[in-house]
């Protein structure tokens, strides 16, 4: 009995998606497809975004800023301009990191979790991961009037990244706002996207791997 | 279950409490000093890696959490200052190998208290700007933690 008590008490602090049964299998499915369709459109994109981390252990939270850009499947750039200066970009098979003072260029398939990193990146900006079922099991939500898609890593390297990765979607466009990463130890990472462009044309020297 | 099992599993029960509250303290009287902010590089012989470094420290020790830049975490660790130990926490997978976490764990302690005795086989050097370098002589490991400007909290 005191065992089904604490559980009760631990369930009941844990918030948002748990406390909320998931939407139907067949609105599942439709939510799906409508995203999927929605980013089978998209040839480009580019936004602001902010990053809130929360670090438990500290009690602080870290917030920074960027902008993203993504062309084609296969290019993105996703860089920080404060409070420090980071850029990532993914152009085919090649990830460029560039820190204030050092540039690092890799073979993405020199290494398998370099690929599922830029797998996901691309396939989470987008919206195409509710559809990577290789990647992920997906369970669907309606929060505030957002289409709220809870992704589980089903490989262990990435398992070992975050416990599960939440995307808020607007219904009206089906396009991702709010990306979250969720670790074991209970640490978040919000990323908001604000100011979203949809297939404007971005120049290709963007993505250029210097 | 017998009286004395039973008693067993309200002892364990209580220490957990206990330990949880203990944590709770330590959190909560780390919130109340600064926060440190840094960028890091550790660069290995074979390469190196960037990331954020945010440390706490108060009078009884401190807490320091070091993320890639996209917030992914690599490892946490808390410091005992009357010991002058580290301990690492919530490692990630590819790192949490025991040579590894004990070998951090002490090169660590001087981001902590950096008056403190550098340890055998290190070098450490701090910038009049805040930053600091720790060589780790014995593996060929440097540490580079530039200040952040204007870092929100």
């Amino acid at each position: 009995m005191k065992r089904l008590f604490l559980m009760g008490c631990l369930l009941g602090a844990m918030g948002g998606a748990l406390a909320q049964e998931p939407v139907s299998v067949a609105e599942r499915a439709e939510m799906i497809e409508r995203t999927r369709a929605a980013a089978a459109e998209i040839t480009s994109l580019q936004c602001d975004f902010s990053q809130v981390k929360n670090l438990s252990l500290l009690q602080a939270a870290m917030t920074s800023e960027g902008k993203m850009y993504y062309k084609g499947g296969h290019s993105l750039r996703w860089e920080y301009t404060s409070p420090y200066t980071y850029t990532f970009v993914l152009n085919g098979d090649q990830v460029m990191m560039r820190s204030a003072d050092k540039t690092d260029v890799v073979d993405v398939k020199s290494s398998r979790m370099f690929q599922q990193i830029a797998r996901i990146m691309l396939n989470s900006v987008t919206g195409r991961s509710l559809t990577d079922t290789e990647d992920f099991a997906v369970e669907m939500y309606v929060q505030e009037g957002q289409w709220l898609a809870e992704l589980r890593p089903k490989r262990k390297e990435m398992a070992q990244l975050f416990d599960r990765v939440r995307l808020w979607i607007d219904p009206a466009s089906r396009m991702v706002r709010v990306v979250e990463l969720i670790e074991k130890g209970g640490d978040t990472t919000r990323i908001e996207m604000r100011n979203v462009r949809k297939n404007v044309p971005i120049d290709d020297a963007v993505f250029a791997i210097e | 279950m017998t009286p004395c099992s039973r008693l067993n599993k309200w002892r364990s029960f209580a220490r957990s409490v206990f330990l949880a509250l203990l944590l709770g303290v330590g959190a909560l009287s780390a919130s109340a000093e600064g926060l440190r902010q840094y960028t890091i590089r550790v660069s290995f012989p074979r390469g190196s890696v960037t990331g954020l470094c945010l440390i706490r420290t108060d009078s009884a020790g401190g807490a320091m959490s070091v993320v890639n830049e996209f917030g992914i975490k690599a490892f946490d660790a808390v410091y005992t200052a009357g010991k002058g130990k580290v301990k690492l926490l919530n490692v990630i997978g590819p790192l949490d190998r025991w040579i590894i976490r004990r070998g951090i764990a002490k090169d660590l302690s001087l981001f902590f208290d950096p008056e403190r005795k550098v340890p055998r086989r290190r070098i450490f050097v701090r910038g009049e700007d805040g930053s600091m370098r720790l060589t780790n002589k014995r593996f060929k490991i440097t540490y580079d933690l530039r200040p952040i400007e204007h870092a929100k909290e």
